[in-house]
């Protein structure tokens, strides 16, 4: 009887699929001399304004994506379970789309199958992503208490990675 | 007795699963579904991925950006493109890289990549609305990048090259200061029809 032998064959290829998923790192680098993060002030699909200036004494998550980018569309539903730990205590986070409207994020947003109930702001002029360091989408950025940028993460992530959690309760915990 | 490479090979080829790499070996794969072809490559802690997409896809993806129909048959017939992944998995230190550097090689010599700055002339020269070139710019694999360990993007590479062309493709990058390269071998840009 042969046909064990593709299956545990499969079956190994499927375990060394996950084990090469998990093996890839969830860090976030530390920016050096922790530059003061450029102000910006947002709408939401709701139309209310967010200024990030405003969320001083809290840790602020800044993500700028856009739909057309897999990753961003892939990170989307981490940043939610990532939202629901640490909502509540001194923590905000904003995912600034890039240059589309609302009813191009309505549809992404519905289409994720997850409600996403962090705020969700447009800079549909591509103003706000200019004055942040930011060369590809996504790239995520830690503000912390004083306003200042101490983290910065190229391409997606799985936010709610317990070493991710880690670094921003540690600067929550630091106010 | 097979090779062991020849089994996985033919696994990834059925599957159109990509495999755990190590050393330099690429891996090549084939998408069941719908013939594209990808190349992954994992050397010195990095890792590169390219995978075809068919001059449609470039078709519909630039037309929802808000180019206009001339403009997107030069994307999806006038270069061949390829969805790009390149990441930071282990290298010792920050790494960085810019596609200036990186070079195709064909049985003609060899060539650089068509940079995002030579179709921004061309949009320039088109009077691409703004909004639009933004777009494109963030749609473009980024130009030039410092990716610390974890950091990567996705992203599209594009190549002066007919469609169907096959070529390798050396990829550089600076890990500490110090020049370290690859070669990706054996890619072949998309058909018309990849099936």
């Amino acid at each position: 009887m042969k046909p064990a032998v593709p299956f545990v064959l499969v079956f190994a290829l499927m375990l060394l699929q996950v084990a090469r998923a998990d093996s890839t790192p969830q860090t976030m680098m530390a920016v050096p001399d922790k530059p003061a993060a450029p102000d910006f002030a947002l709408k939401d699909a709701d139309r209310k304004l967010h200024r990030l200036s405003e969320q001083r004494g809290k840790v602020v998550l800044v993500n700028f994506w856009a739909t057309w980018c897999p990753p961003c569309r892939r990170e989307m539903p981490s940043m939610q379970r990532a939202w629901e730990k640490l909502q509540g205590g001194n923590f905000e986070m904003y995912a600034v789309n890039v240059g589309e409207d609302e009813d191009t994020i309505f549809g992404f947003t519905f289409s994720t199958g997850v409600e996403l109930t962090f705020p969700i702001l447009l800079d549909r002029d591509a103003h706000t992503i200019k004055a942040w360091p930011v060369v590809a989408l996504p790239t995520s950025f830690v503000i912390d208490p004083q306003g200042r940028i101490v983290y910065r993460a190229v391409g997606g992530r799985e936010w709610d990675d317990p070493q991710l959690l880690r670094q921003i309760r540690k600067l929550m915990d630091n106010k | 007795m097979l090779p062991r490479q020849f089994l996985a090979g033919a696994v990834v080829l059925v599957l159109g699963l990509p495999l755990p790499l190590s050393g330099a070996e690429p891996i090549h794969a084939i998408d069941p579904d719908n013939g594209v072809e990808s190349w992954e490559i994992r050397t010195q802690g990095v890792s590169l991925r390219l995978a075809q997409i068919l001059p449609d896809q470039v078709r519909g993806f630039y037309s929802a950006r808000g180019f206009d129909a001339e403009s997107v048959e030069l994307l999806a017939t006038g270069a061949c493109v390829f969805q790009t992944i390149f990441r930071n998995e282990s290298a010792k230190r920050g790494i960085e890289f810019n596609l200036a550097d990186w070079r195709v090689l064909t049985a003609k010599g060899e060539q650089p990549l068509r940079l995002e700055r030579d179709w921004q002339q061309e949009w320039g020269k088109r009077r691409v609305p703004a909004p639009v070139r933004t777009a494109f710019r963030f749609a473009l694999y980024p130009t030039e990048h410092r990716y610390e360990i974890g950091d990567w993007n996705m992203g599209m590479t594009t190549y002066a090259l007919p469609l169907g062309s096959r070529f390798d493709l050396r990829f550089v990058w600076r890990e500490n200061g110090e020049r370290r390269e690859a070669v990706l071998y054996g890619t072949r840009c998309a058909k018309e029809t990849a099936k």
